[in-house]
């Protein structure tokens, strides 16, 4: 579904030019649900990014369907509908309530009318119990919510692929397990995901496969059980070992 | 930034030559009966040769304006503006004569022509009782106040040089400042010399020689000697038939009040020929100007602020970017009077546009220029994740900005939108200066009439307090509206 191919990213800082990603070839496949994870700073953000152009890169080609979305020919606005994304921090719009945070996008690009997309929005408020709080406005609700929220706003684009950001980590321990519900709900579904975590207990349960980055590139590309289990990379080893 | 300024020159040279309006020819006696009016041009803030009397302009050179218009079977348009504007509307054409007490100097010659004379004004001197000066010489080195622009001005700054001239919109100032011991001595016409001398009771005194002698003529655009000739012949008709001396004689009256009671000041200032109406027109003007300006304000605004905020970087939106800065560069870099001027006199002169909607359209261009930046600070304050949100869902550029940012940078900024709009009532009063009968103008005018200030002054600071009392909370109200939203 997704290719990358000799993917390299630089910054700008104050005139210096540093290397974010260094070179990172792979490929996601229908109905692959990835894991990433690694140290801080390695560059994971900055690569799930680079999948639908909010940065784009230094050099190297993203293909999403077979079509170069480096490529200015390629209309980023039309893949970008087949993308969904979440965030870390939800990013709900505060001036909309619930419902027309949910619905604002497929109304506006006339995917769906008024109607049929307010439907819609409110069987997926169903699915994720939150269907009481469709006219709340966002800051009246808990950081759990807005997550869930924030993916129900990326499913109602029916997109062929999602990408989350480290979703749970801004959320009090007793809100993670609610996303975390949501998410694999999703992919029990059959959605192609690509996740940035820090939650393994997440990364055994919903991975199919794991990408560990350090330094900007991909050191290991593993099933989870794999990965977890018996590896070799002291690296990685000392990753999982602080974390558990 | 060298550069910027090099490319800005360039635009406003590019600007200038598209906005000035091409030379024309002026009209023929033909073309003005074929139209049915003279337009004349004048600034009625000289009793008694043109002020206003109620809400209509009148006085010695209104009337024999009106005679001319007569003599030509024509109607009369008068069209009243600051002083210092008469000669720019006459090199523009925009008038077919202009007659406010003017005499001939070779500073206001340029692009004009000069009627014979039609009046000899004397220039007198007003001084206190206790005052030293008594005679031309005396007024070396002294505070000399006289009405802008006017030829007591050019006299005394020419012949007067070690004086301190200062130069006062409406003579009435002048007095106040010498009453307080301000001024040395006023220099203007006999006239309003023995008016002033009149406000000032036992005072004051006139000086027993004039200070000079000047003749008043009517100006034309130059080379139009079609009209010159014929205003000639009809002035010099009007001498002969005693038309002239009819006019004068019924105006020069020496008129003053000794009830100075504060009701009778009223009665005077707001009541009497309706005054009260004037001001109310000029408030209504004021608001009027006020809100279309504030709405063509925020749409410039929220357009500027777009362009600059845009992520683009196509060469369509690096020339709309540039073109931003040009325009907030110049808003912000020249005082609003002289946008105002340039707008009338140059950009728009050769548009039909009433003063009203041409002042709106300053206003509304300047204003703009402060929105678009309070807009601006209001984006930049909209976190950067709310802008990939949209776009991550597949949202365009202007979709996202319009629909996401932009109503939270609105709701972000509003108080200080708010004081811009409160910023902008007061501002409109500077109208005037192109002869927009807005509060500021009412006020002037009555005051100008009644030789009173206080309670014109005082009306209209007390209106404009008013409505912006008014706006402040009818904004305020709006902003809780919208605030109350978040919760509810
Ligand atoms: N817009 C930017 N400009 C300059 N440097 C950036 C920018 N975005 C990210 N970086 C730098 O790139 C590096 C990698 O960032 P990235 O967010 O991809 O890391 P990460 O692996 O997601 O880390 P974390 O686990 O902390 O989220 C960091 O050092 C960061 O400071
Ligand atoms: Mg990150």
């Amino acid at each position: 579904m997704i290719k990358v191919k000799n993917l390299y990213k630089e910054f700008n800082q104050e005139g210096t030019s540093i290397k974010i990603l260094k070179g990172i070839n792979t490929e996601f496949k229908k109905r692959e649900r990835v894991a990433i994870i690694g140290p801080s700073g390695s560059g994971k953000s900055t690569f799930l990014r680079c999948l639908n152009l909010l940065e784009k890169p230094t050099s190297g080609k993203i293909e999403f369907e077979g079509c170069d979305i480096t490529n200015p020919k390629c209309d980023i606005n039309k893949v970008r509908q087949n993308i969904g994304m979440v965030f870390q921090h939800f990013n709900l719009f505060p001036h909309l309530t619930v419902l027309k945070n949910i619905t604002l996008a497929p109304t506006t690009l006339k995917l769906l009318s008024t109607q049929k997309a307010e439907e819609n929005a409110i069987s997926l408020l169903e699915r994720v119990g939150l269907k009481d709080k469709a006219n709340f406005y966002p800051s009246r609700l808990s950081g759990g919510q807005k997550q869930r929220i924030a993916i129900i706003r990326a499913l109602l684009m029916n997109p062929k692929l999602m990408l989350f950001d480290e979703p749970t980590s801004a959320l009090d321990p007793e809100m993670i397990k609610e996303v975390v519900t949501v998410i694999k709900d999703i992919a029990a579904k059959g959605m192609t995901m690509i996740l940035v975590t820090h939650e393994m207990n997440f990364v055994k349960d919903v991975a199919t496969r794991v990408l560990f980055m350090d330094d900007g590139k991909i050191i290991a590309d593993e099933t989870p059980l794999e990965l977890f289990e018996n590896c070799q990379n002291e690296r990685i080893n000392r990753f999982l070992n602080k974390l558990k | 930034m060298e550069n910027f300024i090099k490319k800005l020159t360039c635009f406003l040279i590019i600007i200038s030559v598209l906005g000035f309006p091409l030379r024309a020819f002026g009209a023929s006696l033909s073309d003005i009966k074929n139209r049915g009016y003279f337009k004349v041009a004048t600034n009625a803030e000289f009793e008694p040769f043109e002020y206003r009397d109620g809400t209509k302009i009148t006085g010695i050179d209104i009337e024999i304006a009106k005679y001319i218009a007569k003599a030509l079977g024509v109607e009369l348009k008068i069209n009243n503006i600051s002083f210092d504007a008469l000669t720019i509307e006459l090199n523009n054409q925009s008038c077919d004569f202009a007659i406010a007490a003017m005499s001939y100097s070779e500073d206001k010659s340029h692009g004009v022509d000069f009627s014979a004379p039609y009046y000899t004004a004397k220039q007198s001197v007003l001084v206190l009782n206790s005052s030293n000066i008594s005679e031309k010489n005396d007024l070396h080195g002294k505070r000399i106040g006289v009405q802008i622009g006017t030829s007591g001005d050019l006299y005394c700054t020419e012949n007067y040089p070690t004086s301190f001239i200062t130069r006062y919109n409406q003579i009435l100032d002048a007095s106040v400042d010498l009453k307080n011991g301000q001024l040395d001595a006023i220099v203007v016409d006999d006239l309003p010399a023995h008016r002033l001398l009149f406000l000032l009771g036992n005072k004051g005194k006139i000086m027993d020689e004039p200070l000079f002698e000047e003749s008043y003529r009517i100006v034309v655009p130059e080379g139009n000697y079609e009209i010159l000739n014929f205003i000639n012949s009809t002035l010099n008709e009007m001498e002969e038939n005693g038309e002239i001396k009819k006019i004068t004689d019924k105006y020069m009256i020496v008129t003053g009040n000794t009830d100075t009671g504060i009701f009778s000041q009223i009665y005077r200032n707001l009541i009497y020929k309706e005054r009260y109406k004037i001001i109310f027109q000029g408030a209504a003007t004021t608001l009027q100007i006020t809100f279309l300006a504030l709405i063509l304000g925020l749409l410039i605004g929220v357009t500027i602020s777009l362009i600059k905020s845009t992520h683009k970087n196509t060469f369509i939106s690096k020339v709309l970017k540039f073109l931003a800065n040009a325009y907030l560069a110049i808003i912000r870099g020249t005082p609003a009077t002289v946008q105002l001027f340039v707008i009338y006199y140059v950009i728009l002169s050769s548009t039909h546009l009433s003063k009203i909607a041409v002042a709106t359209i300053a206003f509304g261009i300047n204003s703009g220029a402060y929105v678009s930046e309070i807009i601006r600070s209001g984006i930049l304050s909209v976190d950067p994740g709310q802008y990939e949100a949209g776009r991550c869902l597949g949202l365009n550029n202007k979709t996202t900005m319009t629909k996401i940012i932009l109503p939270q940078a609105v709701k972000n900024v509003l108080p200080t939108l708010i004081n811009e709009f409160i910023q902008l009532i007061k501002e409109t009063s500077i109208a005037g200066f192109i002869g927009v009968t807005d509060l500021s103008r009412a006020g002037d005018i009555i005051r100008s009439s009644t030789y009173e200030p206080i309670i014109p002054l005082f009306s209209v600071a007390t209106i404009y307090l008013g409505l912006v009392m008014i706006s402040t909370w009818l904004l305020s109200f709006v902003e809780r509206r919208m605030r109350s939203h978040d919760k509810s």
